[in-house]
């Protein structure tokens, strides 16, 4: 995920400011991958008479997380859309202002 | 966008590494909760299919947009306050150099 609104940094913090951005997407790789698992278990897995997930549970999980996926995916091109508009339209009015 | 969603202004005290940072983890803490917040509100919990419906793409989109405006005005609200709670904090501090002038 990259994002465009980043302060301007001076250039001798910019690699260590790289570095955490890479430790910020690692964290939250893991934290996607809990966040699903339990977002997906919830509506799919409602009865526990056996020990492992029926077909059904199973293809629900699976199509719950690429549906998950899907609109993540969905939201970043809405995000990056809106924060593209809002930055020509900061653009604009400083230009205007001159 | 700063921390309340206004426009950028130069930053002042805190560390410039230490700012930009924390702008990050905030932008992924706000779109990991408008990705989860859009997804329970839009997308029907059946799972029947892998793929998104139509209608739950176009729910998709205007959920994106009025988060995010929500997020604009919860952020004014909350410079008001800070504005507020300063401006007592400084007639405070006022007062207090007043009487300790004596």
């Amino acid at each position: 995920m990259s994002m465009e609104g980043i302060p301007n940094l001076p250039p001798h913090l910019q690699g260590e400011f790289m570095r955490n951005l890479e430790n910020i997407q690692m964290k939250d790789s893991l934290r996607l991958y809990n966040h699903l698992v339990q977002t997906c278990f919830t509506p799919c897995v409602t009865s526990f008479r056996s020990k492992s997930l029926d077909k059904y549970e199973t293809s629900c999980v699976e199509h719950c997380a690429e549906r998950y996926i899907k609109m993540t995916q969905r939201v970043g091109l809405r995000f990056a859309e809106s924060q593209a508009l809002q930055q020509k339209r900061a653009a604009e009015a400083a230009a205007g202002g001159k | 966008m700063n921390f309340f969603g206004q426009k950028e202004e130069q930053p002042k005290g805190p560390d410039p590494l230490f700012a930009a940072t924390t702008e990050m983890e905030m932008y992924t803490d706000l779109f990991n909760k408008m990705a989860s917040t859009c997804f329970s509100k839009c997308a029907s919990q059946k799972h029947k299919e892998p793929d998104l419906a139509l209608g739950e793409m176009s729910c998709t989109d205007r959920c994106v947009a009025k988060y995010l405006e929500a997020q604009e005005k919860v952020g004014m609200v909350l410079q008001r306050a800070n504005e507020v709670q300063a401006k007592q904090a400084q007639a405070l501090a006022d007062m207090q150099n007043a009487l300790g002038g004596r």
